[in-house]
């Protein structure tokens, strides 16, 4: 009996070391990881995976609206300050920045993106895609990483160019920065190389894939490039030859014929695809921008406003009248205790101000009001709220979802650039008659009246100095909140002034007899420290692990 | 005489071992050789000296005078004064070299993390290492185990203890025995029932709705904005005159209970016949959490955590050389909880202040505010609830044939284990109405700020995991004369599956080889070759040697006539010892499928993007291991004192290199890189005696982690103390706070940026460049050697017993820098504490702790600094027990052996230079419990 159950034994132990050898037919990897070789197949004539990589690029396209923790970049120009009280955004706007923790940090996130166009580009050609198809992908690629260096340059300056490495680990990646210029140049040239290969406009675009890069999209990239690269900031010498290449370079797209001015200016924002739209990032429809940012008082369990973003007085008053005159020229008609009667139309585009119609009712931005109520729910802290994006719900109930793609390049932005260039690449009547040009067309679609001479209120035969304060006072108010003018002014190096100052914001009483009183109040004062501030710093980390680089002055 | 010491000492001895004290390592000799020969004083106690001749090691047990590893032992009886549901929470305290840190209080969730020499320990229960990962989280805690089913306790604290496990090794074990025999010859049953009281512990005091709003407006003026609570508004919530426009709702008393009750109900039954014994039993236990319920709801919402356990260990003599040993346990967790969560609760508890609504507006509706538009307590009482359903179940088969006609002292064995795991959660929870009543306009109008939402009805799976684990091991052991040898041969086969992953296969060969020579001197030799099937090839195996040498010196004969001094042993050790952490599969280049865009008007089109380098050459974290040590016994051994020092040389341990630039690209994948040094003492000590009807003991336990981050590939850095480097492993780093900017000095260095005002804190310039900044942050707390300690006490006079057990921390540094810091939190949207009562004011410059009160961000003083570093040094009286056991003449019923009743507690005080929260649980989550329980005990 011992002897036959010993055998069992044994033999229960023979099993269980046959089942474990046994086990060779089972998945050794999880299969269901893409490989290099599926993603790029030699087989797939429609490139459906390695679409897919090109896909992934597009996400990296920059983004804007409520994107820093959830304020505008511009609530850290003199446009506008955050309602939050927390945030990065502060950091920004009080200088505190500092090289130990970048606010707005997108170094990695940008190579990230050029390391994946580069990885795309090296493999694209084993698949068997059809040629007009695979120039058009890697055009596309091309663009895109032309672009993350435009973001890079734009905060850091020049930084290292790695072409088109794809790095190993093995590698000791060791690079200097190349100065602005040399990236500049990179830049300028790509686009100038892609432009050719590219979609030569949207209608070629099929309706399933609008968003994708076209030729437009290219050179307006060269030409904000130029732009910047010819302004004083990046131009030290005041090179006039550079302000001829960057006003050549907006002519161009002028020259296309594709684009035009969107006769609605709010239209332009609330509407997928418009033909004043060069580029922008496509996002499905969503009220999330009405949600952060319609005033406060539009609250209900259905929807939620939380009016994130406070526009300044200062901004307010920059806007002129109706007739194209500043609120304070003599003969504006401006009325400060009605100060939103008779203005620029851009101006209630732009902001919320009180009496507004929103939702059915006025908004109330009065002391008390149902929009700023003076508790310690987060309001505006100067009697305004961002309204620029949002479509016309006056007498909507709800919000619903909208069209909000983020505007990268607008034909608007093309004629400013054209007319700052132009304007700076000679002192000649007439250069600043091809400005002119362009502001009247500005002024038009924003249907300010024309006036006498069509003049639509700029003064007549400005000089040179002149023009550059109505061009820049115009790129401030239609770009309003397009995150330009953080960088415009920093690139003209006037920010020491225009940074540094009380931010100012209305104080409305609502009076016995229903009537308002306004009275300008400083809200929060904008710091802005120079030089350092005219870059961003480079991350400490980045600067510890690539000795190569050199640190921005000042930081 | 000399026999009646000797009985005596016999007797102080199973004391030691019936009241829980710790058992050195180091005992053994003369008593275990006498207990074969004398029938046992007591029933009881003989019952628990289990087997005090030999200890629990891996893979078999080892005789105390020949061992030469670094343990711990605990006898599982010690457990069982604890009022706890997790074994974890039990251990606290007891064992040299076991610390244990709890972070959180919740029912089921309330577990300490445990470490041994700085590492989180593999924990082995019946010889089979338990698996419980799924996605790298736990599924469940092993530990959650009823303390009465538990044999012993045994911690392997150095390398040689652990080196079979080769690269499971590095973490060092706890290892529980679970009970498998009855406690005396026959059979027995005993019946336990127990009931207590939880109550929450250190809990910080939210501001009044006056305070906090008083406090609001100065923060709003200190950072340059105006007050929004009139004079007025302030009276009235000092008055509370008008409790619904200006409410003062203590939130923590509306949605908590003051106390909340535990039970548990055992029956055991065990047996220990000649050819059988058996271990069964039953558990139930029923905890109950802190929120309160709405007697009017349909049913409850508070926490409950309801736990089922089953366990039947039968050990069978199949034939005289056949052994078998079947263990069969299955657990059920049935857990209900509010249905929004009790973190998320807890969370709004914390945020929630108390002027921030009423509870319930005049016509009875759920209230709340624009800011604050979750109700504490109709969170907890309206929510619904989820319940969360948890079925473990593991069977483990062994068979031992001794193979002494083959080979004299030669045997074989196989073991089968299977442990299946899943767990589901069910979704009833609900959105509720809560309105906001206006403080100014027409009264009659509410706004709807939560809206009601159909209940769901979900049910998810929160994981599944199936361990098999396979072993098979021949041996040999055998004496000659003086000359003793032991082998073991092993080999295993582990393989997890968890969820959708492809399973995790751990293969080890291993081996040990004692030799011991006169009882005087030992040697050890182990070693094992393992691997994982998740690392590259070329990488999934590695060796992992060790060996140990121990010498009885109260042998030899020159030590002989030293009759004070009982024992006297040295140990060293050497090992290395490996830990497998693979991740999935990283060594596989691939492409993710995510981070679609947005193009036309349909849908996201898809993406995909490249993950990044693969780890090609990942390999085990491995530690080498020294410890070297001696055990005391003296007087008769009333008396002893063991003694451990280790020195762990971690290397390729982790880590993203240093060198990681942004212009690569991608991420970079973890490498082998970090070295880290573990070093410490651990003592344990203790005295026994006694005469008459009383008996005593005291034992202690004092342990070290000193730690040293030898090499982090870091880069270079501009001034020494910038570098983690040389420093403890979980240093705490920012500014050194000097005290506060006052009006003299406001032009010393600041923070980049920041202008700073009379109050705001004040950082040690340490580059003496004028601005505070990331070159100015040091090392700034936990960079002493941490210091635990116990020491119990246990005593029994005729039918009473007592035990206590005091516990406590030194060394240890707290950063208290989160929301439950600073007031208002984030954006405003915030609580405030008592504690925050000490900011500075111009009045209060001299006595302040805090910097002044701000709102938002503020650059300077919301960083980790010194000035938010906490001594967080500790003593808790951890555990007390007061019990009586009726003699068998007094009761009742001649069926029932014995009845004993007990009254017991757990943290029951707390000293600690820390005030403002418990130090353990400080981060205002569910707090810990101090429990008062009393129970009866009845053996048939």
């Amino acid at each position: 009996m011992f002897s036959k159950r010993s055998y069992k034994l044994y033999a229960v132990l023979a099993c269980l070391c046959m089942s474990y050898t046994a086990c060779q037919e089972a998945e050794e990897f999880p299969l269901e990881v893409r490989t290099e070789e599926l993603i790029y197949d030699q087989m797939d004539i429609n490139g459906q995976l390695a679409e897919q990589a090109l896909t992934n690029l597009y996400t990296f396209l920059p983004k804007g609206f409520n994107r820093i923790n959830g304020a505008f970049l511009d609530a850290a120009t003199d446009d506008a300050v955050s309602s939050q009280l927390s945030g990065d955004i502060h950091i920004l706007a009080k200088g505190y920045q500092n090289q130990f923790e970048v606010v707005d940090e997108v170094f990695a996130h940008n190579y990230t993106g050029i390391s994946r166009a580069n990885l795309f580009l090296s493999k694209i050609d084993v698949v068997p895609v059809s040629e007009t198809f695979k120039q058009y992908w890697k055009a596309e690629a091309r663009f895109l990483r032309a672009m993350f260096y435009f973001e890079l340059i734009k905060r850091y300056g020049g930084v290292p160019l790695v072409g088109e490495d794809i790095f190993e680990m093995e590698d000791k990646i060791s690079l200097p920065r190349n100065s602005f210029a040399e990236c500049a140049q990179y830049i300028t040239a790509e686009c100038d190389a892609v432009s050719g290969l590219l979609r030569k406009d949207a209608a070629l675009v099929p309706a399933n894939e609008l968003g994708r890069i076209t030729q437009g999209a290219a050179l307006a990239l060269k030409a904000r490039t130029l732009l910047y690269a010819a302004s004083p900031l990046n131009n030290s010498a005041n090179d006039a030859g550079r302000w001829q290449e960057a006003a050549d370079a907006a002519k161009a797209i002028i020259d296309l014929n594709y684009f035009n001015l969107n006769s609605s200016f709010s239209g332009i924002f609330t509407t997928r695809n418009v033909k004043e739209a060069i580029l922008s990032v496509q996002s499905a429809k969503s009220s999330s921008l009405e949600q952060a940012n319609s005033p406060v008082g539009y609250y209900s369990d259905l929807y939620k406003s939380n009016g994130t973003t406070s526009p300044t007085q200062n901004l307010v008053e920059a806007f002129p009248m109706l007739n194209g005159r500043g609120i304070h020229e003599n003969g504006s008609g401006y009325d400060e205790q009605d100060p939103y009667t008779g203005r620029d139309p851009r101006l209630e585009a732009t902001v919320f101000y009180n009496g507004q119609e929103w939702l059915g009712r006025p908004v109330e931005t009065f002391d008390g009001g149902k929009d700023r109520p003076g508790t310690a729910l987060i309001q505006t802290k100067t009697g305004y709220y961002l309204r620029k994006f949002l479509p016309d719900l006056s007498s909507a109930s709800n919000y619903p979802a909208a069209d909000h793609n983020f505007i990268i390049f607008r034909y608007a932005e093309v004629l400013l650039n054209y007319a700052e260039a132009i304007n700076e690449a000679a002192d000649a009547v007439a250069n600043r008659d091809i400005a002119y040009a362009q502001l009247k067309a500005i002024r038009g679609r924003a249907k300010i009246t024309a006036g006498d001479g069509s003049l639509y209120g700029l003064k007549g035969n400005m000089t040179q100095d002149e023009m550059r304060e109505a061009i820049r006072l115009e790129r401030r108010l239609e770009l309003a909140f397009e995150e330009h003018r953080f960088w415009d002014v920093r690139r003209w190096m006037t920010a020491e002034t225009e940074f540094n100052k009380m931010l100012r914001g209305i104080r409305i009483t609502k009076t016995a007899d229903g009537s308002f009183s306004y009275h300008v109040e400083a809200v929060e004062s904008l710091v802005f420290q120079a030089p350092q501030m005219y870059r961003y710093p480079i991350p400490f980390a980045e600067l510890q692990a690539n000795k190569a680089l050199i640190q921005n002055p000042g930081w | 005489m000399r026999k009646t010491l000797h009985s005596r000492s016999k007797k102080i001895t199973l004391l030691l071992i019936s009241s829980g004290i710790l058992f050195p390592a180091a005992w053994s000799g003369a008593f275990a050789q006498g207990r074969k020969k004398q029938s046992a004083p007591d029933q009881q106690d003989t019952v628990l000296i289990a087997s005090p001749e030999k200890v629990p090691q891996l893979f078999g047990t080892v005789r105390r005078d020949q061992l030469v590893q670094s343990l711990s032992y605990l006898n599982g009886k010690t457990l069982e004064s604890s009022p706890v549901n997790l074994l974890s929470n039990a251990l606290t305290g007891r064992l040299a070299g076991l610390y244990s840190v709890q972070t959180n209080g919740a029912p089921r969730f309330d577990n300490s993390q445990l470490s041994i020499r700085g590492r989180s320990p593999l924990v082995v229960i019946d010889g089979v290492p338990r698996y419980n990962l799924v996605d790298g989280a736990p599924l469940f805690d092993v530990l959650a185990i009823n303390p009465e089913q538990v044999e012993s306790v045994t911690l392997l604290k150095d390398g040689l203890s652990t080196v079979m496990l080769g690269n499971r090794g590095m973490d060092g074990v706890l290892m529980i025995t679970t009970r498998n025999r009855g406690q005396e010859p026959g059979s027995s049953i005993s019946i336990t029932g127990q009931a207590g009281l939880q109550t929450p512990l250190g809990m910080r005091k939210p501001l009044s709705a006056f305070d906090y709003a008083s406090l609001y407006n100065e923060a709003l003026s200190n950072s340059g904005y105006s007050p929004v609570y009139s004079q007025d508004d302030l009276e009235k919530y000092r008055s509370g005159t008008d409790p619904y426009h200006f409410p003062n709702v203590n939130w923590r008393d509306e949605t908590l209970r003051n106390n909340a009750p535990l039970q548990r109900y055992t029956l055991n039954a065990g047996g220990d016949h000649k050819n059988v014994g058996y271990f069964v039993s039953l558990d139930y236990q029923s905890q109950n959490g802190l929120f309160k319920e709405d007697p009017a709801a349909d049913y409850g919402t508070n926490i409950k955590f309801d736990r089922y356990i089953f366990r039947s260990n039968v050990d069978l003599k199949v034939s005289s050389s056949l052994d078998a040993n079947l263990n069969v346990t299955g657990t059920i967790h049935d857990y209900i909880q509010p249905g929004v969560g009790f973190e998320n609760l807890f969370h709004s508890l914390q945020t929630v202040p108390q002027n921030a609504s009423p509870v319930t507006n005049f016509q009875g509706s759920f209230a709340g505010n624009r800011r604050y538009p979750r109700n504490p307590y109709a969170d907890a009482v309206a929510s619904g609830y989820l319940k969360n359903n948890l079925q473990a179940a593991s069977a483990t088969l062994s068979l031992r044939k001794d193979l002494s006609d083959v080979i004299k002292g030669s045997w074989i064995k196989a073991l089968v284990s299977y442990s299946p795991s899943y767990e589901q959660k069910i979704d009833r929870s609900k959105g509720y109405n809560a309105y906001n009543f206006p403080v100014t306009g027409d009264t009659s109008v509410y706004t709807r700020v939560n809206s009601i939402t159909d209940q769901n009805n979900a049910s998810s799976v929160i994981g599944r995991l199936q361990q098999t684990y396979l072993e098979l091991s021949a041996g040999y052991d055998q004496q000659w004369k003086a000359n003793g040898l032991s082998v073991l041969l092993l080999g295993s086969y582990e393989s997890d599956q968890s969820n959708m992953q492809l399973n995790q296969q751990f293969k080890n060969i291993s081996g040990r080889i004692s030799y011991s020579y006169d009882q005087r001197f030992s040697f050890e030799l182990a070693g094992a070759y393992s691997g994982n099937n998740w690392f590259a090839a070329g990488h999934q195996y590695g060796f992992y040697p060790g060996a140990g040498l121990s010498w009885n010196a109260h042998k030899e004969p020159f030590l002989r006539n030293f009759t004070f001094l009982n024992e006297l042993k040295l140990r060293a050790s050497w090992a290395r010892v490996g830990n497998a952490d693979p991740g999935y599969f990283l060594f596989r280049q691939g492409y993710v499928s995510g981070s679609g865009y947005f193009f036309g008007t349909g849908a996201t089109s898809a993406g995909s993007y490249y993950r990044g380098t693969p780890a090609h050459n990942r390999d085990a974290e491995k530690s080498e291991k020294l410890n070297v040590g001696f055990d005391i016994a003296y007087a008769k051994q009333r008396g002893w004192f063991s003694f451990d020092f280790y020195n762990n040389r971690q290397y390729d341990l982790l880590q993203v290199r240093g060198n990681n630039t942004g212009l690569f690209g991608q991420e970079y994948p973890l490498e082998n890189l970090g070295r880290n040094r573990f070093s410490g003492i651990e003592i344990t000590t203790g005295w026994a005696a006694g005469s008459g009807r009383l008996k005593y003991s005291v034992s202690g336990n004092l342990s070290t982690v000193a730690s040293k981050v030898i090499d982090n590939d870091e880069p270079e850095q501009i001034y020494p103390w910038m570098s983690s480097m040389g420093h403890a492993v979980n240093q705490i780093r920012g500014y050194v706070a000097e005290g506060f900017f006052g009006p003299d000095n406001l032009g010393d260095a600041s923070v980049q940026g920041y202008t700073p005002q009379p109050g705001d804190i004040k950082y040690t310039d340490l580059n003496n460049d004028g601005i505070i900044n990331g070159y100015d942050r040091t090392v700034i707390g936990n960079n002493h050697p941490l210091v635990f300690y116990g020491v119990s006490t246990a005593l029994r006079y005729a039918g009473f017993d007592f035990s206590m057990l005091v516990q406590g921390v030194a060394n240890r540094d707290i950063l208290t820098n989160g929301d439950y810091q600073f007031a208002f939190g984030n954006d405003g949207l915030g609580q405030a504490y008592e504690h925050n009562l000490n900011r500075w004011t111009p009045a209060t410059a001299g006595s302040a702790v805090l910097p002044r009160v701000t709102i938002g961000s503020n650059p300077n003083n919301s960083v980790s600094s010194s000035l938010y570093v906490r001594n967080g040094n500790y003593l808790r009286l951890k555990n007390t027990e007061i019990g009586y056991t009726f003699k068998a003449g007094f009761l009742p019923l001649n069926t029932v052996k014995k009845i004993r009743v007990f009254v017991n507690g757990q943290n029951l005080l707390t000293f600690s230079k820390f005030k403002d929260a418990d130090p353990e649980n400080y981060t205002g989550l569910y707090p810990i419990q101090r429990v008062i329980n009393g129970g009866l005990s009845l053996k048939l």
